[in-house]
Parts: C-alpha cells; sequence; structure tokens
C-alpha cells in the first residue's frame, strides 16, 4: 500500500489537500484573499488589454494613414518628382510611390477653424495606402446620413435607453467582410466636375447660382467634421492658407464631396484630402528655375515588410549619391515617440498594478496567517499523530497557491468578460451619467480598443501566481515550526 | 495483558534551563511497558507526569536517556527511539502510537468520521486513501460504533459533548492498531458520571485489544483500574 513516504503529488498524504480545501472553506479572510486576486489580475489583464489595444489601434491607424515609408525633404522642397520616383522605383523591394502635399490650412464653416489638407494623386495614393478602406463610398456615406439623421443630435438616445453611437455604425460599414476598399476610379470620381454637379444638384442645389457653373473643386472630410455638423455633405467651404512661397494668403473654395474614417479621431476630425493637382495650383508650387512644382514628399509601399529597415538602408544610399537634401523614415519611426511614449506608459501602469498586487500578496499573507493562528492546535494534533513538518507546511502552501490560482482564473475569466463588454458599459456609464470616460478627443479614438496577447495573460498571471507563493511560504514554515506540545496547549 | 515488554525508557532525564538555573524534572527515570497492559502514573501537579508522557509518545525530546521500542516495526526492533529522524519518530507516533488529550484535539473544520481517519488520512497517500477509502471509512465506523457514537459520525466536534469528544478521542487513537496509547488526562475534564464511562469504555477496550494504555491521570477511580499504578514524586517513581 503507498504510504506518505514519496514525492509525486499522488504520494502526498491525503491530508495535506483534504485540509487546506477545509480552512478554505468556510473562511471569510480566505474568500477576501480570493476577491483580491480576483479583482487584481481582472484589473491588470483589463488595463494591458487596453493599453495593447490602443497600441495596435494607433499602429493601423497610422499605417492606414501613413505608407511604410515616407521620403521627405524641406517643405515643398521636392521637386523633379518623376526623377525621385525613378530613383526610388530602381530599388529592389520598393512596390509603388505617391507624391504627396500636406499644408496646414483653415476652413470657414461659420467661423473658421483649423485643418489640415492631405493633397493626394488618388491612382498612386492607393497603391501605397490604405486609403481606399476607409473613405466612404458615396452610397454608404448617404445611407449612414440617412440613418444617423445628422440634422438631430448625434447621440439620441435608442429606443433601449443606450446612446446611438454613429461612429459604430460606419465601423460596421467600413468593415464588413465583404466591403472591397475603393478603387483608384472610385477614388478619382470624387474629383470630377460631373460627380460634384450632381451632388450638388442634390444636397445643395440653391448655391448653383452664385457659382455661375463652375464646381468648386472637390475635398473629402473626416467623418466627424460632418457628424459634428460642422459642415455638411455638398456645402461649399471656404479654405484659407498661405503660399509658401510668397506668405501671400489664399483663400479658395471646396466642395464637401466625400467622408473617410481612420479611427484617429485628430485626422477624422481635422483632415481634409483633396487632389494633388488643385493644390499645387493653389498654392502656386511651380518653381520656374526648375520647371517643377514641390512637393512635400512622396510615400512608398515595399513588397516584403520584413526587408523594411534594409530597404531603407538602400534607399539612403540612392540618395546619398543623388539627393542627399531628402530623408527616408519609416511609418514607425515618423510616429515612434508617440508609439514609445505609450509603450513606456502601458510598462509604467503595469509595474504600478504590480505594486498593488503586493497588496493582493499581503492579503494572501494575512489569510493563512490568521488560519496559522487559529489553528495552531490543530498543527499540534497534526504533528502528534505523525505529520511531518513538511506535510504542515504544505497545508498551507497548498491553501494560498489554491487561492492565487483560484483566483487568478476568475481574474482571467472576469477581465475576459469586462473587455469583450467594454464598449457596451461604457455606453450605459455615458447614458447614465452623460460622462465619457473613453473621451475621442483625448484618446484620439472613438471606440475602446481591446487586444488580447499571450505576453498580456503571462505578465497577469506572473504576479499573483509568485507574490501569492511568496506569501503563502512565510506562514506555512511558521505553522510546521510551532513545537506540538506547546500548540497542544495552546489556547 | 502478558509479560512481554515492549517499550522501555532508561535513565532518562529531562531539564528545563530557564535563567540559566536547571530545573530538573524527570530524575532518570526507567520504565518497562508491557504488552496489553493498562499503566497509570499518579501525583501531584507538577511532578513530571505530563513531561513523561510527552517524552514517551516523541513529542519532545529528554536530555538524557534512551527509550527502547519492541513494537512490529523490524527495522527499529530494539533500537533506541531517540536516535531516528524526526521523519521516522513521525512515522512511529501514527503506526505505533496513540493519543488521547485531556481537552480531546479533535480537528474542528472535521466532522467525527473525518477526526477518526486522520492518522491513516496521514498515513496513506492520496491515491492509496483513495482507493482503500470504503475500507477505512469501514473501519472508523465500527470504531465509532464500539465507542457507542456511530450515530453521531457526521456531526462536527462543537455539536457534541464533552464525554462524546472523548470517545471519538479515543477512537481517532485507535484507527491506526496502535500498540500503545498514551492518555494525557482522559477524564480530566469531564464529570463524573462521564468520567467513569470513559474508564469502562478503556477496560473494555484493553480486554478486546492488545493495545497497551498509558494513563496520566489525577482521577483515581481511573488510577485504580490499571494493572500497574506507579506514583511519581520529584521527578521519580516513588515505588
Amino acid at each position: 500500500m503507498e504510504t506518505n513516504s514519496g514525492n509525486s503529488p499522488t504520494s502526498q498524504p491525503y491530508y495535506e489537500l483534504h485540509l487546506s480545501l477545509r480552512y478554505l472553506k468556510s473562511r471569510f479572510s480566505a474568500v477576501a484573499a480570493l476577491l483580491s486576486v480576483t479583482f487584481g489580475v481582472a484589473i491588470i489583464i483589463i488595463v494591458l488589454s487596453i493599453m495593447g489595444g490602443y497600441i495596435e489601434a494607433l499602429k493601423e491607424s497610422i499605417r492606414g494613414q501613413e505608407s511604410h515609408i515616407m521620403v521627405m525633404g524641406a517643405p515643398f522642397s521636392l521637386k523633379n518628382i518623376v526623377e525621385v520616383e525613378n530613383l526610388l522605383e530602381s530599388v529592389e523591394n520598393v512596390e509603388a510611390t505617391s507624391p504627396f502635399i500636406e499644408i496646414l490650412a483653415m476652413y470657414k464653416s461659420g467661423q473658421f477653424n483649423p485643418c489640415n489638407l492631405r493633397a493626394i494623386q488618388p491612382r498612386k495614393e492607393t497603391r501605397v495606402s490604405s486609403i481606399g478602406e476607409y473613405v466612404l463610398r458615396p452610397a454608404e456615406l448617404e445611407a449612414i446620413l440617412e440613418k444617423l439623421a445628422t440634422d438631430s443630435p448625434a447621440r439620441d438616445p435608442s429606443p433601449g435607453g443606450v446612446p446611438l453611437q454613429p461612429t459604430r455604425l460606419i465601423d460596421e460599414v467600413l468593415h464588413a467582410p465583404q466591403r472591397e476598399a475603393l478603387s483608384a476610379q472610385e477614388l478619382e470620381n470624387f474629383f470630377e466636375d460631373d460627380f460634384g454637379r450632381e451632388l450638388l444638384e442634390k444636397r445643395n442645389s440653391s448655391i448653383l447660382p452664385a457659382l455661375e457653373g463652375t464646381i468648386p473643386p472637390a475635398a473629402i472630410v473626416g467623418i466627424h467634421m460632418l457628424l459634428d455638423r460642422q459642415m455638411f455633405l455638398g456645402q461649399v467651404i471656404t479654405i484659407a492658407t498661405i503660399k509658401p512661397e510668397s506668405s501671400e494668403p489664399k483663400e479658395e473654395m471646396f466642395l464637401v464631396a466625400g467622408a473617410f474614417k481612420t479611427g484617429d479621431y485628430d485626422a477624422d476630425s481635422k483632415a481634409l484630402y483633396m487632389h494633388i493637382d488643385t493644390l499645387k495650383n493653389v498654392l502656386d508650387l511651380f518653381d520656374p528655375e526648375a520647371n517643377s512644382y514641390g512637393y512635400s514628399g512622396i510615400r512608398i509601399k515595399v513588397k516584403d515588410l520584413s526587408r523594411l529597415e534594409e530597404t531603407i538602408e538602400e534607399i539612403q544610399k540612392v540618395f546619398l549619391q543623388e539627393r542627399s537634401d531628402l530623408s527616408v523614415l519609416s511609418w514607425e519611426k515618423l510616429r515612434g515617440t508617440l508609439l514609445a511614449a505609450v509603450k513606456i506608459e502601458k510598462f509604467v501602469i503595469y509595474f504600478l498594478l504590480v505594486l498593488l498586487m503586493s497588496f493582493t500578496g499581503l492579503m494572501v499573507l494575512l489569510m493563512l496567517l490568521l488560519t496559522v493562528i487559529e489553528k495552531t492546535r490543530d498543527m499540534g494534533v497534526l504533528l502528534a499523530l505523525g505529520a511531518t513538518p513538511g506535510g504542515v507546511t504544505r497545508i498551507f502552501l497548498t491553501g494560498g497557491l489554491i487561492t492565487c490560482i483560484a483566483g487568478t482564473v476568475l481574474g482571467l475569466f472576469l477581465g475576459y468578460l469586462f473587455c469583450w463588454n467594454i464598449n457596451m458599459i461604457h455606453d450605459w456609464v455615458f447614458a447614465l451619467t452623460g460622462r465619457e470616460l473613453f473621451a475621442a478627443r483625448i484618446y484620439h479614438m472613438d471606440r475602446i480598443p481591446i487586444s488580447f496577447q499571450l505576453g498580456d495573460v503571462l505578465l497577469s498571471i506572473a504576479p499573483p501566481v509568485v507574490l501569492g507563493f511568496l506569501a503563502s511560504l512565510v506562514p506555512a514554515i511558521w505553522a510546521s515550526r510551532r513545537d506540538p506540545i506547546k500548540a497542544i496547549h495552546y489556547e | 495483558m502478558n509479560n512481554k515488554v515492549i517499550y522501555s525508557a532508561r535513565k532518562l532525564v529531562k531539564e528545563y534551563h530557564s535563567n540559566r538555573v536547571v530545573v530538573p524534572v524527570l530524575k532518570s527515570i526507567d520504565l518497562d511497558i508491557h504488552r496489553g497492559e493498562i499503566l497509570s502514573i499518579v501525583g501531584h501537579s507538577g511532578v513530571g507526569k505530563s513531561t513523561l508522557l510527552n517524552l514517551l509518545g516523541l513529542l519532545d525530546a529528554p536530555t538524557s536517556g534512551r527509550l527502547i521500542y519492541h513494537g512490529r516495526d523490524g527495522s527499529i526492533e530494539g533500537s533506541d527511539l531517540l536516535k531516528l529522524t524526526n521523519k521516522k519518530k513521525a512515522y512511529i507516533r501514527n503506526r505505533e502510537f496513540g493519543f488521547v488529550f485531556q481537552f480531546y484535539h479533535l480537528l474542528p473544520d472535521l466532522t467525527l468520521l473525518e477526526n477518526v481517519l486522520l492518522p491513516s488520512m496521514i498515513s496513506y497517500s492520496r491515491a492509496a486513501f483513495r482507493s482503500n477509502r470504503s475500507q477505512l471509512e469501514a473501519k472508523a465506523e465500527a470504531l465509532l460504533e464500539r465507542v457507542g457514537i456511530e450515530q453521531r459520525k457526521d456531526f462536527y466536534p462543537t455539536q457534541l459533548s464533552g464525554g462524546e469528544r472523548q470517545r471519538a478521542a479515543i477512537a481517532r487513537a485507535l484507527m491506526n492498531d496502535p500498540q500503545i496509547v498514551f492518555c494525557d488526562e482522559p477524564t480530566g475534564n469531564l464529570d463524573t458520571v462521564t468520567g467513569e464511562k470513559i474508564q469502562e469504555l478503556i477496560l473494555e477496550l484493553n480486554k478486546m485489544t492488545s493495545v497497551s494504555f498509558i494513563l496520566v491521570t489525577h482521577d483515581e477511580g481511573l488510577a485504580n483500574l490499571a494493572h500497574r499504578r506507579l506514583i511519581m514524586k520529584d521527578g521519580v517513581f516513588a515505588e
């Protein structure tokens, strides 16, 4: 018959686990310790998942707006664009290039508001960035605006009492599985006069006589400009900026022809896309000496993303000989400071939460110390009846570990449950209190992003298990070192 | 009772040190315990009765002396128990000895049946206990029946009277079929009538089994039931 001499789990004496569970069963302190571990783990997993999701969403948003690589020089100094593009396309891993112009401006819609003008060449741009994925087709935008009835307040409570989240509706359209990105031709159509005329006739016909047959150039605006009713589809807005060369102010009328949603609130509320040919003329960027227009930069898409750094080095080598005035940056480097800041923030928050978890370890320690004090006489009896000090140690060690592991499992479950429903919970809190916990204006995202990563799960599990084990060790060893005679007579 | 000596103490000395003063409690005790006997040790408070019982039960270590055991375990036959490892001493306490305390000392988180099973929970591995659970429970129930409280097996100690708790403690002491049961004031916390019932139970169990009972007591009635009665005075036996 198997006795208590072995060391494998099944050869452990029966009483150890039996008493561990019995001591945990009816103790309030054990429930308190379990709950503290549960909430500690849940908080860590929620925070890490939100931070992870935020970083992922930020990267996704940047990646969507930017291309893999950007070539930039001094503002509007990138001339002889065809020559530069040819140089770039000579690099093996470069798949496509697209020039762009970016400039700060003000748009007038009631009052002047700051905005960021992004001028693109639609046909080329679709090859280097994900613009086709986040620009809404005219029919999609019409349907959304109709559904949201933007004439009424955007956050009217729905019949269920939860406020309607317009961005969720747009996300459903943009991220529908069967939806295909806009083709280059579809994007080009926005900038055609016929499209503009049709739109004006449909949505803003009263302005047509004043335009005297001319159609203003089109602009595709960030969706929040429409949702916040700063402007409406078909509106003719005035954009004011300064010519870079002469520093003269320049005003130009544009037609709000479409909308996009990247998920980056900053871009979705301040950026306007327009045709590069329009803006370069408006800004008078032609340099007669160079017989060329000046551009802000060139976006590049690579064939193999895993060779990104290698490709950047190659481009730098090419430019070193021909165009040393230009700099080459990856999208991650371009927004690297922001990403690094968020990653550091994630680490700091994790560190603080681990400190918080040490209080959880303290709870386990106190729970077990209370149990050891309460059960001192039991330990004396057990030692008298033939239990070994090692066995007594394991009673409490097992108790501590069971508490921590059960708390961790419950915490992970609770954390995941919360994360899956976090946006619904956010909406409920908003409906009840009118307060936005995750304000899009602050976090640049309109929904709370969540990302479950194995590393985060391990980071959530490690502190309670390690701290729980360490916290259990002290009372467990203390219990085993009790003198059985004193323990038996302990009152 | 037969005359075979199963346990001997030789020149057992126990001293305590208090503020650099040596306080002798036991002064060179020699004692033989025979198989199946009831031995009572009486004496005034503080003469060293309980200390002797703790030393014999391997709960405490003497200052000097030897404890020679002739039990069932051939590997330790005739050897000095004091020279064994702590693990081996724990093994002897579990398999060869039983203990009955004045205040019963049942574990309040376990039912009466589980309390009786406790010595076998210590001696059996988890797997072995599970596979032998029904036989072990039957044995524990039989012991509870023998001490007259089988109907209380699912009760917790706090739900029982003092007499019932002491009966359960006696059943627990017999669970692993020990050679010797050490009883420290087994009736000391009971009223006269209940104490007499416990005396009868010890006598009956001794007759039914070959277990030796070593009783440390102030109870003259209980002491008089013993086959042998030793009186302790100032750390030595008076006769």
